[in-house]
């Protein structure tokens, strides 16, 4: 009755959550590089919508949007913004880039810059912070954050291979 | 055999006892040295009771190792976790000292400030954006912690306020985050201001000054205290020592760079002020 290689998908997308939650929130806090810490959700959830369509990209930002703003403490930002990267990186995949290690890279480039735009937009608009300091944050957020492309690419391309 | 026995029996018991009178003699004389005789089994014997000897340490050895091992692998694995055991009994007893050393200070601070009611709490997690300054406690409303509460340390240093609050859990605002504002006032003049987050500054770990009045005196390593105005955060709280003075981009106005006396990235446990009396 039960359709249990959906379930199976189900709870590996979950653990995949878990994970990236945890390293997220847990433990790269403490590991900044460059004097920034990486968005590691955000990249996992760009990787299940390209690899995984927009459906499951859709769902899975849902989630992986909850918990960024549990973690980065911007209630509703996130939780918002998520669900639409990952729809919209499904649907690239879809219809415009091949399923790759380098286009995975570019689309994860494209919504960390999305995210890192609404994160500095107050900062830009409402507040006195000069823009140069700004784009440096924005610049070292995105870099630090692509290097998760690589170790995310062999899981979510996996995940995405079950689906078939 | 009798025949033999009858025939050389008491030649051989003759000479034998010629060879112990001899010996005995010799023995006698040599005054406790070893006799020629000994000397001689001895000089025989010696290579091949080493060579007995090895051979017997080994075969202890090979029985140790036969019928022993399993018992000193026991031993072994019990000695292990008794140190593993006495290492975390070392590590407790560190960590309970710097509590207790904590607490020593608090009491102190208690003593000055008796109108403080205070809720200890440690930091479960730090929050992971690089676009402010954040970390949750693990204590929230049902220990009594309200939205924008002052947390400060056991020495009485502002760390943060409150700004989001559950059953259990807490989010704080540090001071150096960009939407932390509070009054302050330098402590060598009296002057007041606003001690602010600033994003460049916070990267540093650092504050801002602001709203400094026309002609006020600033030096580096004056004392910036709170000043109670807002009535969330009470009165005489340290803030930090300034670093830095200068003119703001415009020219007209004052700016100092505040370094919190708080050391933000080593905290561990943290102090919730739930009431305090306001002073007008």
């Amino acid at each position: 009755m039960l359709n249990k290689r959906f379930f199976k998908k189900l709870g590996l997308h979950a653990l995949l959550l878990i994970i990236t939650y945890i390293l997220q929130h847990y433990v790269f806090p403490h590991l900044p590089l460059w004097g920034v810490k990486p968005l590691i959700l955000p990249v996992a959830a760009i990787g299940i919508g390209f690899f995984g369509g927009s459906i499951w990209g859709g769902v899975f930002g849902i989630f992986a949007g909850i918990l960024c703003d549990i973690a980065f403490v911007t209630t509703p930002l996130f939780t918002l913004v998520m669900p639409l990267i990952g729809l919209a990186s499904g649907l690239l995949s879809e219809y415009a880039l091949l399923r790759s290690l380098l286009s995975y890279l570019i689309t994860s480039l494209l919504g960390l810059l999305v995210i890192s735009f609404l994160q500095l937009f107050p900062f830009l608009f409402f507040r006195d912070v000069g823009l140069l300091i700004l784009l440096r944050v924005t610049a070292l957020q995105c870099a630090y954050s692509l290097l998760f492309v690589f170790p995310l690419y062999l899981p979510v391309r996996r995940l995405s291979r079950r689906r078939r | 055999m009798r025949e033999f026995l009858k025939k050389k029996g008491i030649a051989i018991a003759a000479a034998a006892l010629a060879v112990a009178l001899i010996l005995g003699i010799a023995t006698y004389t040599l005054g406790g040295r070893s006799d020629f005789v000994t000397n001689a089994v001895n000089a025989v014997m010696r290579p091949v009771g080493s060579g007995v000897a090895v051979i017997a340490d080994f075969m202890e050895g090979l029985y140790g190792y036969m019928f022993e091992y399993d018992r000193l692998k026991t031993e072994n694995n019990d000695l292990k976790a008794k140190i593993a055991d006495m290492e975390q009994q070392i590590r407790d007893s560190a960590a309970a000292n710097e509590e207790n050393k904590r607490l020593r200070r608090l009491l102190e601070l208690r003593e000055k400030r008796a109108d403080f009611e205070l809720e200890s709490a440690y930091i479960n997690s730090w929050g992971s954006s690089n676009w402010s300054s954040t970390f949750t406690i693990n204590k929230g409303s049902g220990s009594g912690i309200e939205l924008l509460d002052c947390v400060i340390t056991e020495h009485g240093y502002l760390v943060g306020q409150v700004i989001k609050v559950g059953p259990s859990t807490a989010t704080v605002r540090t001071i150096i985050d960009t939407n932390m504002n509070a009054g302050a006032l330098i402590e060598r003049t009296g002057i007041s201001a606003v001690a602010s987050g600033d994003f460049e500054k916070m990267r540093e770990g650092k504050l801002k000054l602001t709203f400094i009045p026309d002609g006020a005196e600033i030096l580096n390593g004056d004392t910036i205290l709170t000043s109670g105005k807002g009535e969330s955060i009470p009165k005489g709280l340290v803030v930090g020592k300034v670093t830095d003075a200068g003119l703001e981009p415009s020219a007209l106005t004052q700016y100092a760079v505040i370094s919190p006396s708080a050391a933000l990235t080593e905290l561990t446990q943290v102090f919730v002020i739930k009431s305090f009396d306001i002073v007008e």
